[in-house]
């Protein structure tokens, strides 16, 4: 059977490009992925924020007032052990707040890693921080001075570097897992409007609301212009012009859309006064759970 | 450069917390009387700006990534005060949304991207300026980067003196272990041959592009 494809659509010719040509913009693709990574993690909050467990039942405010106790708790402690106590305290609030527990502890363990432990792995060598060596890991011919650095003849593990790293390390985790555990079950705009209950000012706390919201727009705007960019794309890109010229492009846009989001706002009645939606009133539930927490934080602060 | 907690003690954070509060409140007093009220959602939107550039992860030697912090072009196109605003403003997003930099470290890290690198980047491009291009291309480099080394310098300043100001009594540092002596090299030798240039560079490339295509918006800037 005869087809009637035209003969030049069959014939099987190379594409007329003479050369290979590769698309450099892998860094733009994982600046992207960290538009989406945004986007990931608000919604997930978001998510989380909407379920009905023991700390989204509370007040905003009674979180705020866990989260300022407790991390400030956390900071003042001076040993590995008031850090351990405090995360089998906070373990209950996330079991109850029917949080991802894999996921929330996962989350809080790449923190203390990232930023606990390797930050803090050189400072258990005597090189950084003197002490009792308790792990001898190299022996040099004698001690070395350079500049004002003294590197000592028997370079060891010590007991005070292995106890700073630990110690720093359950700091970072505790403190992440108590941002977290309020920041995941609090929609961001409530806990925006409860930081007014710590003085500041509602002027602030609308450009801070208003710019989280601006954020998935102009997130959005960008992501949009890189993916239409690269579906025309052949050849090299000059990275850096484009990333230039797309902020800049953006900073032009935000700009007008100011005018609209002005307009929009003086429609609806605002006349210069910034005024933010109240939060809920205080519950009997609320002020005994507030109780509780400051109670546990004495507690914590005496042991 | 996002100091996270556990690593200031109170000794460091809280005053950093009263400084940075100072600067909050004056940069609050100022736009107040100089900005409309229109002008809220500008500074929202200079925000989600600084934002922006911070998602700009540039590969450098090594096979590690830096970011821009966007805190010395938001200060060259909208003043030093709009900036301390602006910068604040993302940083508490993302303290509290991704956990980058700690709740008790904010007040420093404030200080440090908020307050000092768009100060310090208005008066370089201020001093290196002139009235052609190729002046303005090197003042917008100069001032991203001196900018940020100066945050960086402040960083490492607040890391390092942490062994001094708070011990224990078998003299075990309780918070950063690090040293003076190797906070300051540390930070800076990264900063200096790395991360600065990608800033100046961010900074130069966006300040060219408004100079070819919008040089109206420098003139405006010029005036704050």
């Amino acid at each position: 059977m005869n087809n009637k494809i035209p003969a030049f659509l069959l014939e099987n010719k190379p594409y007329p490009h003479s050369r290979t040509v590769t698309v450099k913009t892998l860094f733009i693709d994982k600046a992207v992925g960290h538009i989406s990574e945004f986007y990931e993690t608000v919604f997930t909050n978001w998510e989380t924020a909407r379920k009905d467990g023991l700390f989204q039942r509370l007040n905003a405010r009674t979180k705020l007032l866990f989260l300022v106790l407790f991390v400030f708790a956390v900071s003042i402690k001076k040993d590995v052990s008031s850090d351990i106590l405090i995360a089998i305290f906070i373990m209950p609030f996330v079991v109850l707040s029917k949080i991802g527990i894999l996921s929330f502890y996962r989350k809080t363990l790449i923190a203390g890693f990232f930023f606990g432990l390797l930050p803090g792995l050189p400072a258990v060598l005597n090189v950084i921080m003197p002490g009792e060596p308790v792990y001898r890991v190299i022996e040099l011919d004698q001690p070395y001075e350079l500049w004002i650095y003294h590197v000592p003849q028997t370079i060891a593990v010590t007991r005070e570097g292995i106890l700073s790293a630990m110690t720093l390390t359950s700091r970072v985790a505790n403190s992440v897992s108590i941002t977290l555990l309020v920041v995941c079950t609090t929609p961001f705009a409530e806990l925006v409007k409860a930081l007014s209950t710590l003085r500041v000012p509602e002027y602030f706390l609308m450009i801070l609301s208003l710019a989280q919201k601006y954020a998935f727009i102009f997130l959005k705007m960008l992501a949009d212009m890189h993916t239409a960019k690269k579906a025309r794309l052949i050849g090299r890109p000059d990275a850096a012009d484009w990333i230039a010229g797309r902020l800049a492009y953006v900073f032009k846009k935000t700009q007008q859309r100011c005018d609209d989001v002005h307009k929009a706002m003086t429609g609806r009645g605002f006349t210069g006064q910034v005024k933010l939606a109240s939060l809920r009133a205080m519950t009997p539930v609320d002020i005994i759970y507030g109780a509780m927490f400051l109670t546990l934080w004495f507690f914590i602060l005496i042991i | 450069m996002h100091i996270p907690d556990g690593y200031l003690s109170p000794q460091t954070y809280i005053p950093m917390f009263a400084v940075t509060g100072a600067f909050w409140a004056g940069a609050l007093r100022k736009l107040k009387t100089q900005l409309h009220a229109k002008q809220i959602p500008y500074l929202a939107m200079a925000a989600v700006f600084s934002f922006l550039i911070m998602m700009f992860n540039i590969p450098v030697p090594g096979g590690t990534t830096g970011h821009a912090v966007g805190a010395a072009i938001v200060a060259l196109l909208l003043g030093p005060w709009t900036a301390v605003f602006a910068v604040s403003v993302v940083l508490i997003i993302q303290a509290l949304v991704f956990g980058d930099g700690g709740i008790t470290a904010l007040g420093a890290n404030c200080f440090n991207m908020a307050v000092i690198m768009p100060f310090v980047a208005s008066w370089v491009f201020r001093l290196f300026r002139g009235q052609g291009g190729q002046r303005l291309s090197l003042a917008a480099f100069l001032s991203g980067y001196v900018g940020l080394l100066a945050a960086a310098l402040a960083t490492a300043v607040e890391l390092g003196i942490q062994p001094i100001i708070a011990v224990s009594t078998d003299g075990r540092p309780l918070f950063a272990p690090y040293p003076l002596s190797v906070t300051v090299p540390a930070i800076l030798i990264g900063h200096m041959f790395l991360l600065c240039i990608v800033e100046g560079m961010v900074t130069m490339l966006l300040l060219r592009y408004f100079y070819r295509h919008d040089p109206g918006m420098l003139k405006e800037a010029e005036a704050l």
